[in-house]
């Protein structure tokens, strides 16, 4: 029962992770009100096994919902590097991708994709439910054929993330036990 | 030979010896105390259990002065054989704690003069010796008290007068039984007890009663003892609350149950198959026991916190055994074996903690659980106990207690004991917890040592007689049968197996239960080890905090806040606001009043008045005299 | 023997898939509830087996590490001491070696050794959690021992395995019509016990971060998620044994402790969460007078 080379435990794995996704939703942004609407009785996400999550440690997925205040960034980095592997993002918006209607603003980010990897972008302004589950059922595909390893790919480029990481964050950069202790990541 | 009449002597000679000759040589007094312990020990085992035996001291008195006469049954026995072992433990402990405190030659003193006081009243065999060892007892301890200096004056002084009031009761009940029945010895008192007036006899009981239950910090007597148990030196407050408060459960069944006899008291009046006294007693039991938990858990003091659990956890023991059914005694006997023990191990811990952290709150300790992991599980042990989870000990000895309710079909009595037991889950995770888990209140704490090794002396042997009370607690009802047999009472259990338990509506299996225990524990362990990747190590600060980053000085450790949501309960957070020394606090204010009005008129510093007084007192001295 | 060895193996693998399975269908009838699908009713076991393959997990330490152990071993003990069926030999577990009060105290036992390693987690929310627990239980254990008192009291025995084979010959015979008023008292330290919504307070999401669980993710977070549906189970057998004459076969088990399930979910369904200090208040007012009138008759009779 060794996870590390794939075979038929790690296909049933995906079949399972596919299936049962616990949202952590990062409400940063205008995105977070289209949240409510898809877990509930309109919408219902809980239909394809998705279940809202307290804490990073217990989730799959975290939802970016929005543009991304450079502050908001150093506490987005800390929840995904606290989620375990696997773990996947989705960047809600046109913030998201490439600043939005904030693509000069100081202090908001506008690739999310340089701090942290991100799974599926749904782009909108804001994206209705209906895109978000669209978005969902990709990043189910994806999961199904395990291409959905953005932790893999975090830890193998930590150093340029995090080189990212510290030109936006600077000085108030995160304290080295949340990354750098015992192995890292 | 040596039998228990000189057994008593042994550590007070000790005492008395270890104080002079330590002052040549200082180890002589650890060495003195830890040989008399030994000696102690070896004598009490030797002590035939159940052999019923007598010594006279007549010191060629005069025939009316009837001499000191000691002796041993089972129910002596029985404690004595609690008093030696923790005796035994706190020498351990007393030889690392305590050899630097300029009160070295004192303690030792009055340590060894207590343990002998101790053996005294069990092996007593007339009042008059049982009362000599009795105040010898609240005296000795009385220094040890105040010895450690934090607040002598209030916690001394409330000490002193509940002991010796409660002495004093007994004494006045003791010159009434002597009235009577013209002696003091103990067989011819019982015969006196039954032929006795029952108005007399209800009074005796309950003066005896409060000489007893002040011993046993029962409400409302209780109030000297949550600071007296706080405030006396750390390695002793273990035999303190562990030990000495058992004085009064030996003294208690020693009088109700050998003397006057349960049954006869019965016969006065009953209500459900308990004397009424008996049944008031009971419930006085119980109700420390639900406000005593009440108030331990929103204590920060790690000591007070115990404190008020002893005082809860001696309360169970008065119910068992006021009930004063032959499985009421033994659940009562059982329970104060285990909470020695438990009580012994936590105090001893917590001494040892207090010694290397030089922190007695809450709110100032925490995660020690990786500087001394020996110390963390002999708190787990002994809350487990406390808890009375089945394991270990303490569940079997409150199985018995509550087996021995419901046999009596005293319910209200047993649910109002639930309340306190269910409650004393949370002081019993604040102590763990408040210690040895979450974050450390101070950075120094990280790198605090373990425990002296001789601690581990104590712990050590006290977890394993947990343990193995808990997986044979059949091992002890031989011995348990046998003292409640010396109370005229049939065997309170009939199953001799040491695996079960088993009495009155059901039973229970200590080994089978402690084996499911194992096998599970080891089945899951091995599985969780061998078939699942390895977990990374975090560090202490990345835990979920919102999402932000924790430093050092955010305040992580909850040690407090445990049982503050106590106070929003309406009915506890009503009890907790009200206190009964506020009660005592009227009481001496009145006493002020009246003795100053008292002092203005009768001693008003006229010499003349004086002079009539003395010669008032000759004039009465005289009459006497004429007669 | 080996039936007896199947017996025991197939115990906590009987009570993980009924457990879990219950849950599932608790999501989905509250979706209906809801007006939505709602999940499948095996969707606790996606979960559970996607938490189990989890790559990774966090430890705070050796203690944080044995947290959830202890959790299982207390709760599968429990079930040991538990008889599921009430025939002759199958599925009885070690129920003759232990009685009521035994199985009530160690059903918290699995408890104790959770919050010892939330404790060492180190996350005050856990820490909360754990301490609204242990107030909740004040509240909820005074019905249930009230309950049982008068159970023990009216069959004279504190031995699971008697007190149901003394409900045998009929549905009049059940506890729960011979003592009504206990039934009741008992059913909501039961509908607490099993965390339903008046009374689901130590795991609050909205305030202390999923309570206990808030640090354990991954494997920490499935041995969780497996004894709680176990424990589920084992409390409704409980009270089936109890209050309801046991059970014949497993399915006739599945029957009755779904019909007490529903309940549950109903009741946690339509309520939404007490303040701690509102549940024991709550606790020892209704289901406390109502237990104390039933002990009152019973002592009376």
């Amino acid at each position: 029962m060794c996870t590390d080379n794939p075979g038929v435990w790690e296909y049933i794995a995906n079949w399972a992770r596919k299936h049962s996704i616990w949202v952590l939703a990062y409400g940063t942004g205008c995105g977070a009100i289209e949240l409510p609407p898809t877990m509930t009785s309109r919408y219902d996400a809980e239909r394809f096994g998705l279940r809202g999550a307290a804490t990073p440690r217990q989730a799959d997925l975290l939802i970016i919902s929005g543009y991304l205040a450079t502050k908001s960034l150093k506490r987005v980095i800390r929840t995904y590097e606290q989620m375990y592997d696997p773990k996947y993002v989705m960047a809600l918006g046109s913030c998201t991708i490439n600043g939005g209607m904030y693509w000069d603003s100081y202090n908001t980010i506008k690739k999310l994709d340089l701090y942290i990897p991100v799974d599926v972008y749904v782009a909108g302004c804001m994206p209705r439910p209906e895109a978000i589950i669209q978005g969902i059922i990709s990043l189910q595909k994806r999961i199904e054929e395990g291409k959905a390893e953005g932790a893999k790919k975090y830890r193998e480029n930590i150093e340029w993330y995090k080189k990212n990481q510290r030109e936006v964050l600077g000085d108030d950069f995160l304290p080295d036990y949340t990354w750098n202790f015992e192995g890292g990541i | 030979m040596i039998g228990p009449n000189n057994v008593v002597l042994i550590p007070i000679l000790a005492g008395i010896l270890a104080y002079f000759l330590g002052k040549i040589v200082k180890p002589a007094r650890e060495g003195l105390t830890l040989a008399s312990a030994l000696t102690v020990c070896y004598f009490v085992f030797k002590t035939p259990f159940d052999k019923v035996i007598f010594f006279n001291y007549n010191f060629n008195l005069p025939a009316y002065f009837e001499g000191l006469k000691f002796g041993t049954n089972a129910l002596s026995a029985f404690f004595a054989i609690l008093i030696v072992f923790s005796y035994l433990f706190i020498a351990f402990t007393a030889f690392a704690l305590v050899k630097d405190k300029d009160y070295h030659g004192t303690f030792y003193l009055f340590f060894n003069i207590v343990a002998g006081s101790l053996l005294g009243i069990v092996y007593a065999r007339d009042l008059i010796s049982f009362f000599i060892f009795w105040e010898m007892m609240t005296w000795s301890s009385y220094f040890l008290v105040i010895m450690n200096g934090k607040n002598p004056r209030k916690t001394g002084l409330t000490y002193i007068v509940f002991n010796v009031a409660g002495a004093y009761f007994m004494l006045v009940a003791m010159l009434m039984v002597y009235a009577s029945a013209g002696s003091f010895h103990f067989d011819k008192i019982g015969t006196a007890l039954a032929l006795m007036p029952d108005s007399k006899v209800i009074l005796i009981s309950i003066f005896f009663a409060i000489g007893f239950l002040v011993k046993m910090a029962t409400m409302p007597l209780h109030v000297w003892a949550p600071d007296a148990y706080t405030e006396s030196e750390n390695s002793f407050t273990g035999f303190f609350s562990g030990t000495l408060s058992k004085m009064g459960v030996y003294g208690f069944l020693l009088f109700f149950g050998a003397l006057i006899g349960f049954a006869n008291l019965k016969g006065i009046s009953s209500i459900k198959g308990t004397s009424t006294l008996g049944y008031a007693i009971a419930w006085l039991g119980v109700i420390t026991s639900v406000f005593a938990t009440f108030r331990a858990i929103v204590q920060d003091e790690v000591k007070k916190l115990l404190a008020y659990s002893s005082v809860a956890q001696v309360g169970y023991i008065v119910t068992a055994m006021s009930i004063g059914t032959a499985l009421g005694v033994a659940g009562g006997l059982y329970h104060a074996v285990m909470h020695t023990i438990m009580k012994l191990l936590l105090f001893i811990t917590v001494a040892g903690v207090i010694y290397r952290t030089g922190k007695d709150k809450f709110s100032e300790l925490g995660a020690l659980i990786t500087r001394m992991p020996l110390s963390f599980l002999a708190v787990l042990f002994g809350i487990i106990g406390l808890a009375g989870m089945p394991p270990f000990g303490g569940f079997a000895s409150k199985w018995v207690i509550y087996m021995s309710l419901l046999k009596s079909q005293h319910y209200f009595l047993l649910i109002a004991m639930i309340v306190s037991s269910t409650t004393a889950f949370l002081y019993c995770y604040k102590l763990i917890y408040g210690i040895f888990l979450g974050h450390p209140s101070s950075p120094e704490l990280l790198e605090a040592k373990e425990v002296p090794v001789f601690l581990w002396f104590a712990q050590v042997p006290l977890m394993l007689a947990l343990a193995i009370f808990g997986v044979f607690p059949g091992l002890i009802v031989p011995y348990i049968n046998k003292a409640v047999a010396s109370l005229g009472f049939k065997a309170a259990f009939t199953s001799t197996t040491p695996y079960t338990l088993s009495a009155a509506l059901g039973g229970f299996n200590g080994f089978v239960v402690i084996n499911v225990l194992g096998v599970i524990f080891v089945i899951v362990l091995i599985w969780y080890t061998l078939f699942f990747p390895k977990s990374k190590k975090l560090h202490r600060l990345d835990i979920y905090w919102a999402a932000e980053t924790p430093t050092e000085e955010t305040p992580l450790h909850y040690g407090y806040g445990i049982g503050v949501e106590l106070h929003r309960i309406p009915w506890v957070g009503a009890s907790l606001s009200r206190h009964i020394t506020n009660f005592y606090n009227k009481v001496a204010e009145q006493v002020n009043g009246i003795a100053s009005v008292v002092k203005d008129i009768v001693f008003n510093g006229d010499g003349q008045i004086y002079m009539l007084y003395s010669v008032l007192t000759l004039v009465v001295i005289i009459m006497f005299l004429g007669r | 023997m080996g039936m007896k060895i199947l017996n025991i193996v197939a115990y906590p693998f009987i009570a993980f898939i009924v457990g879990m399975l219950y849950m599932g269908i608790a999501r989905n009838i509250i979706g209906r509830i809801h007006r939505r699908w709602g999940p499948p009713v095996f969707q606790n076991l996606i979960d559970v087996f996607k938490l189990y393959r989890k790559r990774e997990a966090g430890s705070h330490g050796v203690m944080f590490h044995l947290g959830p152990i202890i959790m299982v071993t207390g709760i599968v003990s429990c079930l040991y001491f538990v008889p599921l069926l009430n025939n002759g030999v199958w599925l009885k577990g070690f129920s003759f070696e232990g009685d009521l009060i035994l199985v009530t105290y160690l059903m918290v036992l699995g408890s104790l050794g959770m919050a010892l390693g939330v404790g060492q987690g180190g996350v005050p929310f856990g820490v909360m959690g754990v301490t609204r627990g242990l107030t909740r239980l004040i509240g909820l254990e005074i019905p249930y021992f009230i309950a049982i008192i008068v159970l023990m009291a009216h069959y004279n025995t504190a031995s699971i395995n008697k007190i149901m084979e003394l409900q045998a010959g009929g549905i009049t015979h059940w506890g729960m019509f011979k003592l009504p008023l206990a039934f009741i008292a008992s059913l909501f330290s039961f509908w607490g016990m099993m965390g339903a919504s008046p009374f689901d307070i130590p795991g609050a999401p909205q305030e202390v971060a999923s309570g206990p669980a808030t640090e354990f993710g991954g494997k920490y977070l499935a041995l969780m998620m497996t004894s709680r549906g176990i424990f589920g189970f084992l409390k409704l057998t409980l009270w089936v044994d109890l209050f309801m004459g046991g059970a014949a076969t497993i399915l006739i088990l599945i029957g009755k402790t779904f019909l007490l399930f529903l309940t549950v979910l109903f009741v946690s369904a339509v309520y939404s969460r007490f303040k701690v200090e509102q549940a024991v208040d709550f606790m020892w007012r209704y289901p406390t007078l109502i237990g104390l009138i039933a002990l009152v008759i019973e002592m009376v009779r």
